[in-house]
């Protein structure tokens, strides 16, 4: 079975934005997954040590965000049939946890590109394909998405920008100065 | 007429498309042929299409399309000009708000970048079934246009690469690559974090300001920046309504520019110019367009500043009652059978006609008491305006004593009156004719000379012999003592004040005894009077209390 992504994203346009389920609940929805394709779900302690391995403030809305999309879409059926009972959860999680690390709620609800990322790092976590892709083509779409990666990237950009910003600054203040200049009188 | 290639058939099924591409209904002329605006120059120097958003016309260069062998790409362009109508810009309003903004980002922008950025809206929306279209329509534009892509195009398709998930190379030159990445560190990086950002923000002013702080890095000389670009010149510019509603506006955008400034992509307001007065804006949104130095349009929009300013002033005048209740008796007439019995005045029939008062009474009715149609005794008012150097061009900062002669001839004319302008400095005055309606008053007292100050006393001798009963005024500062001292014969300048219904000196200065000294021989005629305030601020307000002083009996 393969994921269909545009049948997800219609179901997730759908549904609430803002996910419904307080933390309890969706630690439940994520364990009913598991347990749906009859892997042992992870206990309340391997959560406790997921929320410490992850060491983020993040981590409570991620595992929201991930009840909401699990529960709102064929997302968590297709996971169901995709999981190998030979499947650990725990570790499962925590790489996936890792995967999104600095993914907030608001930015999986509001950006449709950082909402792909989130599912597809799901969709590579349960070792699953999306429909109509090849698995490099996905693999190069899950790269030009990823949110960490265009970050740090972006970070040499900021740099450049810092040192390009007191040129520009300059440019702008000799270009209002000139302005003034041709207005003439000032009061 | 189109070519073959195209017929009517094809565009009418491409029309059809393109419109239903856009989730509104519209309804707009089928698209037009472009005929080319210069026949001599290749058409490469010639728009693809372009929507008249006046009109609502589409236009398309069909020649242009098959030279760039993106005939297939007809729908799409046809859905990037329908965009433009149906939601980016939508108004020629939004356009204006735009440009005014953009000004204060980027203070002497050359050319507008408006227009990239609805593109970058609209080709999101056509793209999302028609994008490989809309790069044939690219692709074609670089081998039609050759020569050196500019930075600001490049970043441009490398959103697009980003967007539509492209290999970087599909759209941009595969050889300006590695250049661009060393000139422009993080290019790439950059074009992918606008692209996954720009379309989630909440709202359009938040777009056009990252839109702005990102684009910004690839203007080298903001003054000097022109571009082309394939369905890029293809908005109208908005007119001096849409552009003056924007400048009196923009403090809308306030908020947008905090939440900009919170999430980093501008400088924080201290190092912009925080005070940004009307007419500063009206300078730089008119800088760069067609027809500044005579420009009608900076000169309406400064006139349309001046006419606010004025309304400030002015008290609203109570209009007479449409229906005044009637309560005045007409004369007395006959009574007939089938006129209305309580119309019958019977203490005034029994004493007219005695006791035959019975037999034929009197009736009389109730009228109202309209007014005259024309408020009468309003003279008419000439307007001496001093434009020296002293005070500044009414049109790049505020000047009080225009604002001073605008107030004067604009209450002057709503009663009715006529206005005459003088607008001295030195050499030859700008007279004015009679001028009977606020627009032509407003736009000339809006004139200026600058330089020394020379009061024209021939002409108020020349004018009061030609309209002798006229009320003047003189709208000056101490420069108008010095004008008087320096005169040698009085004797003509106290003639023409004899000869004037009144004349006013309304003068801005800090010492009113020097100017009494200075005015003795005109203050003793019965027909001159002093006004003096204190600072040129207090021109506008005094100028309301003086024309309500003087027309308002």
């Amino acid at each position: 079975m393969a994921f269909d992504l545009r049948e997800i994203q219609t179901q997730l346009d759908a549904a609430p934005i803002v996910s419904p389920y307080s933390h309890d609940l969706s630690l439940a929805i994520v364990c009913d997954t598991f347990r749906l394709a009859k892997v042992r779900p992870p206990s309340l302690a391997d959560w406790g040590e997921l929320e410490q391995r992850a060491r983020s403030p993040l981590w409570r809305e991620q595992v929201v965000m991930l009840a909401h999309v699990l529960a709102s879409s064929s997302l968590r059926h297709e996971t169901a049939l995709t999981l190998q009972r030979s499947d650990d959860a725990t570790t499962l999680l925590q790489r996936f946890f890792q995967d999104v690390a600095p993914l907030t709620a608001e930015m999986v609800r509001s950006n449709a590109f950082r909402r792909e990322e989130f599912l597809r790092k799901w969709v590579r976590a349960v070792g699953g394909q999306w429909k109509g892709e090849s698995p490099k083509g996905s693999v190069s779409r899950l790269e030009q998405l990823d949110y960490r990666k265009a970050e740090a990237e972006l970070r040499r950009a900021e740099e450049a920008r810092k040192q390009e910003a007191d040129k520009r600054q300059q440019a702008l203040r000799e270009a209002e100065q000139r302005a003034a200049d041709a207005r003439g009188w000032r009061e | 007429m189109s070519p073959p290639r195209f017929t009517r058939d094809d565009v009418a099924a491409s029309w059809r498309d393109a419109l239903a591409l856009w989730d509104v209904h519209v309804q707009l002329s089928p698209p037009e042929p472009h005929e080319r605006f210069r026949p001599d120059t290749s058409h490469a120097q010639e728009p693809l299409a372009y929507i008249d958003l006046v009109k609502r016309q589409v236009f398309v260069n069909f020649d242009l399309l098959e030279a760039m062998e993106a005939t297939g790409s007809l729908t799409a362009v046809l859905a990037h000009e329908i965009g433009h109508h149906a939601r980016f810009p939508h108004t020629l309003g939004w356009d204006a708000e735009l440009r005014v903004q953009e000004q204060r980002l980027i203070p002497g922008l050359k050319q507008s970048l408006t227009n990239l950025f609805y593109d970058l809206q609209v080709n999101e929306v056509v793209g999302r079934t028609h994008a490989e279209a809309l790069c044939a329509v690219y692709r074609g534009f670089q081998r039609v246009q050759g020569g050196v892509m500019s930075p600001l195009f490049f970043f441009y398709l490398a959103v697009y690469e980003e967007l539509w998930g492209l290999a970087p190379g599909a759209l941009v030159p595969q050889s300006q690559l590695a250049p661009m990445e060393a000139r422009f560190p993080g290019v790439r990086a950059e074009a992918r974090m606008f692209a996954q950002t720009f379309y989630s923000l909440p709202n359009g002013k938040l777009q056009f300001l990252y839109f702005c702080a990102t684009f910004i890095r690839y203007i080298e000389n903001p003054a000097e920046f022109e571009f082309c670009l394939p369905l890029g010149g293809d908005v109208s510019v908005p007119d001096a309504d849409d552009l003056d509603a924007a400048i009196h506006g923009s403090s809308r955008w306030d908020d947008a520019m905090e939440e900009a400034e919170e999430r980093g992509w501008l400088e924080p307001m201290s190092t912009r110019s925080r005070e940004q007065d009307d007419l500063s804006t009206i300078y730089r949104v008119t800088e760069h367009l067609p027809g500044v130095g005579a420009g009608t349009l900076r000169q309406a929009l400064v006139a349309k500043h001046y006419r606010r300013l004025v309304d400030r002033h002015l008290l609203q005048l109570p209009t007479a009652p449409s229906q005044p209740e009637p309560y005045l008796r007409t004369l007395p007439q006959a009574w007939e059978y089938g006129d209305d019995p309580s119309s019958i005045d019977w203490t005034l029939t029994v004493l007219s006609q005695g006791h035959l008062a019975a037999v034929s009474p009197l009736r009389r009715e109730l009228e109202a008491d309209l007014p005259p149609p024309s408020e009468l005794g309003v003279p008419s008012m000439e307007i001496y305006l001093d434009t020296s150097g002293s005070m500044p061009n009414p049109e790049v900062s505020l000047n009080a004593m225009t604002l001073a002669a605008q107030v004067l001839s604009a209450s002057a004319l709503r009663k009715k009156a006529t206005v005459r302008g003088v607008v001295y400095s030195h050499g030859d005055p700008l007279v004015s004719p009679w001028m009977y309606d606020e627009e032509t008053a407003r736009e000339f007292l809006l004139s200026y000379i600058g330089g020394g100050t020379q009061f024209p006393f021939d002409v108020m001798g020349e004018l009061s012999r030609e309209r002798p009963d006229a009320l003047r005024i003189l709208i000056s500062d101490s420069d108008f003592l010095s004008n008087v001292a320096r005169e040698k014969n009085l004797e003509p300048v106290l003639a023409s004040i004899r000869r004037s219904r009144l004349v006013v000196a309304f003068l801005a200065l800090p010492n009113e005894q020097r100017a009494r000294e200075a005015l003795a021989p005109l203050l003793r005629e019965r027909r001159f009077r002093l006004v003096i305030v204190r600072w040129p601020s207090d021109f506008g307000k005094a100028a309301g209390d003086l024309a309500q002083a003087l027309l308002e009996n």
